[in-house]
């Protein structure tokens, strides 16, 4: 037995090679995903309009997210609908302003670590060896700590800042999509196309690039959406114990954290707020991200 | 068997050195003088150097991970900048409390997750199933820290209920003792079983698609027996499996928990030691977390065993 190598993920994303030559017209495809994935459907919509709001922030937002004009503490009210906090900022506005925080770490983070752990992936699986045995060893000792005791680690080292954020989750998400990649190239490398590619005298970098990449999108896809909502999940939890996004910027882990946990008691619309965001941003995508799943490996539908 | 064990203890090895090596290279990497973080910035000059020299900061990176490593096989993890103490007897301190903890944690975990999970394969499709699934994917979007300061604010506002801010030993008061640590395991729970449902009612929802499982209905076996034997039995490995990484993740979920809820394990202490830039102590602790992790990983592999006498390790 192996340890923990396979995922449910990889194996639903090694699995996927159903061709469709049939390509209906966009709107019934559209149309079939409502019917066949309604929550997916809505919670797509739902990340839009977060994208959307998180872009256009300022013109969505009632105050400004910083100025501590307002009375403290002040319960929900027309003026400020969300209430304001303990400085007298709206909380409304800095929860709207805190979409931008949350969804550009979740997203970039995101993406280093699947563009980053696919090349390891592909280089690690493709080459074996000694490089291989190298890379699988780094792997190894990153998996066996938890996301957040990783990103803990290198803040520690690099300081807390919004850019470094990012990369530090980035890299910690890196060893688990590189192991799956990975896993996927050992068996796909064996198909004759390879075999093909390379008696025409394809060059290693070309394989790569042109055959084996390729092939391999629908899982990375599937991969990227599963683990987003954990990327944005660990930028709330850094920057709830201090060590993520600084202040002032809004930041929704950051603003239920240090000092404004003294006054929860006292205005609650202080703590409720800013989580419901997380929790509504980091559901939709867990949502979209099953539909995914779903969708390009319709085996495990309704799973 | 045996050989097993010996060959993934081996494995060990390198993963305890790029840990413990990188972690020594990367904090000293730290901006910040560990001198002047412990006896302020009025510290005299002197006196800070008289303390790099007394915690050998001055030294080659190299010599201070070997000396380091001396100290290990001694089992002495080295003295805390910040607490004045060795870190062996800090750790000594604050593990029990993490412990207890993650094993009530752990407890509620599989009491929720497991049933849970089968009850909404074997029922799919129904009320019980739909609501099962809600509520997990529910779990699994919520931040603890946001549901453990709501479970502290909230019962507070409503029934004037405070969260008891003082740890007793168990030993002296049980049930205060467990008024204390009952709220942050549940917490930690909740995000770990909603994971054990998804994967249980999967697993289970792959095993009565098996041919024994409709000879076993066949041949007239009640179907609370073929349900615990048959099924749950075998869809156990996909679980054990995604038990081990919860186990894991527990611990990153300790460390966001031990903060709200001030209880002073070693999640806290972790924390604490980062903020302070408390190299040996992150160090010991980084050490001791490897450690924990890959006994898991192994004790994980080898339940497999257990749950089905077919495999074999090689």
């Amino acid at each position: 037995m192996t340890t923990s190598d396979t995922t449910i993920t990889a194996q639903a994303a090694s699995q996927s090679d159903g061709i469709n030559l049939y390509r209906p017209s966009r709107s019934k495809r559209v149309r079939r995903l409502i019917r066949t994935q309604p929550l997916g459907a809505f919670f797509l919509l739902v990340i839009v309009a977060l994208i959307v709001i998180a872009v256009f922030a300022p013109f969505f937002a009632t105050h400004s997210p910083t100025t501590t004009g307002a009375t403290n503490l002040e319960s929900p009210s027309m003026d400020h609908w969300f209430g304001t906090d303990h400085l007298g900022r709206d909380i409304y506005s800095r929860v709207v302003h805190g979409s931008r925080t949350s969804l550009q770490v979740g997203i970039i983070a995101t993406a280093i670590g699947v563009i980053g752990g696919a090349f390891i992936g592909l280089v690690s699986g493709y080459f074996g060896g000694w490089l291989d045995m190298f890379f699988q060893r780094i792997v190894d000792t990153l998996m066996a700590f938890p996301l957040l005791i990783l990103a803990l680690i290198m803040i520690a080292v690099v300081g807390p800042s919004m850019r470094n954020v990012m990369i530090v989750v980035g890299i910690g998400i890196m060893p688990g999509v590189s192991r799956i990649i990975r896993g996927i190239v050992l068996s796909e490398k064996e198909n004759q196309y390879i075999e093909a590619a390379k008696t025409i005298g394809c060059s290693a970098p070309r394989i790569l690039w042109r055959h084996l990449l390729p092939n391999l999108i629908a899982p990375i896809v599937v991969i990227a959406s599963a683990v987003m909502p954990g990327a944005i999940l660990v930028e709330a939890g850094l920057s709830f114990l201090g060590l993520g996004t600084p202040p002032p910027t809004p930041s929704w882990g950051g603003d239920l954290s240090g000092n404004a946990q003294r006054f929860f008691r006292h205005a609650p619309w202080m703590a409720i707020f800013p989580g419901l965001a997380i929790s509504i941003v980091v559901l939709a995508f867990n949502l979209v991200g099953d539909a995914i799943r779903d969708i390009v490996d319709p085996r495990l539908r309704n799973r | 068997m045996s050989a097993y064990i010996f060959r993934r203890l081996l494995l060990l090895i390198p993963v305890i050195i790029i840990v413990t090596f990188g972690v020594t290279s990367l904090m000293r990497l730290v901006p910040g003088d560990p001198a002047t973080l412990a006896l302020g910035q009025q510290a005299r000059e002197e006196d800070r150097e008289a303390f790099r020299e007394k915690y050998h900061l001055n030294d080659p990176l190299i010599v201070q991970y070997g000396r380091w490593w001396q100290g290990v096989f001694r089992g002495d993890l080295g003295s805390s900048v910040r607490h004045r103490t060795d870190v062996t007897t800090e750790l000594r301190h604050r593990m029990p409390i993490t412990l207890q903890m993650l094993v009530m944690a752990v407890i509620f975990t599989v009491a929720l997750g497991v049933p849970a999970g089968v009850i909404a394969g074997i029922r799919r499709g129904g009320a019980f199933d739909y609501g099962a699934r809600l509520l997990s994917v529910g779990g699994l979007s919520m931040p603890s820290f946001w549901l453990g300061t709501l479970a502290i604010t909230l019962p507070f506002l409503w029934f004037g209920y405070s969260y008891p801010t003082e740890r007793v030993s168990i030993l002296d008061d049980p049930l205060k003792n467990l008024e204390k640590f009952w709220l942050p395991s549940f917490i930690l729970a909740v995000g770990a079983s909603a994971g054990v449902v998804r994967i249980t009612r999967s697993a289970v929802l792959d095993v009565l698609r098996n041919d024994f499982v409709r000879t076993a209905y066949a041949k007239g076996l009640r179907e609370r027996v073929v349900v615990t034997r048959h099924v749950t039995r075998n869809a156990m490995i996909p679980v054990v499996t995604l038990f081990g990484l919860q186990i894991i993740g527990l611990f990153g979920g300790a460390v966001i928990i031990e903060t709200i809820f001030n209880l002073r394990g070693v999640g806290l202490l972790f924390v604490e030691s980062i903020f302070n830039r408390d190299y040996p102590m992150v160090q010991g602790i980084i050490l001791f977390f490897a450690v924990v992790f890959m006994t898991i990983n192994l004790l994980v592999d080898l339940t497999y065993a257990f749950i089905d006498p077919r495999i074999r390790y090689s």
